[in-house]
């Protein structure tokens, strides 16, 4: 019964850990910085890279229509930038064998600007207006890419604890 | 650390099958035209959803080690006496300031009798706490710690003591969400100055509040005042916020509160009763 419960929580880590960070941005980091709505594509990404089975889909619409509540944005649509970045992700991931951090970095780099400029574009079509572009969303990237390591790092470190590769190819059997 | 940054991706297949990507982005889509034009009652969902984070956040919060307690345990006890001592005082005082505030209640309801005024107005405020600052690039609400357990309404003007910021947009069981003024979806119609100009103000998601609906060949002076008109019955008459300012021929309003750094603010809950 344990064991279950603990395979289950291991499992399930990928999603808690983006979970978790969507509470850092609310409560905590939105006192110091403004990281945005896109914060936990960072932990998506990485989960994605890593261990695509156990961040199904419909995860994603769940996450993404999460943040869409506590933010007031339209129902739907972090979810649908989310789930067109994987689709790209998906499809220019293919393009390399082993691909290094900084190549990974580089990909993320590309992939969060693209996300922003698609959910600004959204929400002007939403709003039937163009939306002001101003020195914020500018650091709100750079914010973005500047933490992108950092939590890089700290969810490797948690993938590697929990031998989280070796549970994936388990499932996969 | 040599993991870290030399990656083996060995699954080179597509992760996800195209279907499901179509499948999950045509939902999507419907799930924002469905917002959008109210077919589903989304409120009902926020309201379910906002509540439980912050029952897991309040969850989270009471059960953190109190660090206070675990400080008294080190206090030695000349410094508890010492405490003691100051807290005995501390009380004293403010019940002689309590006695003496209440002695002036009574002696300014005898002087009001005496003049024969109207009895007060009431004004009904409520103090809450901002419990999640959701305000990002596109979308500028905030969440307060009351709701409808504290007769908290959907359309009630937030406010502090400097002047309006917006006003009650959603209502849950133990929280609300308020609407700012800087928001693009928030429209208020306002006076200006003292010549009582009517316009309405609309947020643009920036700071600078825009001015809409003026008549033609209007002109402002800078610095002058812009007040809810109390028109449309959205909000009590005459309470400020902001100020005209002038940038390259082209005039804005300067919110009387720093709009991102509000902690507390006043939500009025008696509008309109006194009419």
């Amino acid at each position: 019964m344990l064991g279950d419960i603990k395979h289950f929580l291991t499992i399930s880590f990928p999603t808690l850990s983006i979970l978790f960070l969507i509470f850092i941005n609310i409560f905590v980091s939105n006192n110091f910085f403004d990281f945005g709505q896109l914060f936990v594509f960072q932990a998506i990404f990485f989960w994605i890279l890593y261990t695509p089975k156990l961040l199904p889909l419909y995860i994603i619409l769940i996450v993404g229509v999460l943040q869409d509540i506590i933010y007031l944005s339209p129902v739907g649509s972090t979810a649908l930038i989310f789930l067109l970045l994987i689709f790209l992700f998906d499809k220019y991931n293919k393009l390399f064998l082993e691909p290094s951090f900084v190549e990974l970095f580089t990909s993320f780099i590309i992939l969060f600007i693209i996300g922003t400029i698609i959910f600004w574009g959204l929400n002007s079509f939403i709003n039937l207006k163009f939306l002001p572009i101003n020195i914020n969303l500018v650091y709100e990237i750079l914010l973005n890419l500047f933490f992108f390591p950092l939590n890089y790092f700290v969810l490797h470190i948690f993938y590697k604890k929990l031998n989280l590769e070796i549970k994936k190819y388990k499932k996969n059997v | 650390m040599t993991s870290f940054l030399n990656l083996k991706i060995r699954n080179k297949k597509n992760l996800f099958s195209n279907y499901s990507f179509v499948f999950f982005i045509i939902l999507s889509i419907t799930l924002i035209f469905f917002d959008l034009k109210n077919i589903i009652n989304s409120s009902v969902i926020r309201s379910k959803i906002v509540n439980s984070i912050f029952h897991t956040q309040d969850f989270f919060i009471s059960n953190l080690p109190n660090i206070d307690k675990l400080k008294l345990l080190f206090t030695s006890k000349e410094e508890l006496v010492l405490e003691n001592k100051y807290l005995r005082e501390k009380i004293e005082e403010s019940s002689l300031y309590r006695l003496k505030s209440e002695k002036l209640g009574i002696e300014n309801n005898i002087l009001k009798q005496e003049l024969s005024l109207l009895p007060s107005a009431l004004e009904d405020y409520i103090l809450v706490k901002v419990t999640a600052d959701t305000q990002t690039h596109y979308n500028k609400s905030i969440i307060i710690n009351a709701g409808k357990n504290m007769s908290i309404r959907k359309g009630d003007a937030a406010l502090t003591y400097k002047g309006l910021i917006g006003s009650v947009i959603e209502v849950y069981e133990k929280y609300s969400r308020v609407l700012l003024i800087s928001d693009i979806n928030s429209r208020i119609p306002v006076r200006v100055g003292e010549k009582n100009i009517k316009a309405i103000i609309a947020g643009n998601n920036t700071d600078k509040i825009e001015l809409l609906y003026l008549k033609d060949n209007v002109v402002f002076k800078e610095n002058d005042l812009v007040y809810t008109s109390g028109d449309g019955g959205y909000f009590n008459s005459g309470i400020p916020i902001g100020i005209i300012k002038k940038e390259n021929n082209a005039v804005y309003i300067d919110s009387l509160n720093d709009l991102s750094q509000i902690q507390y603010i006043n939500i009025y809950v008696n509008q309109f009763k006194n009419f």
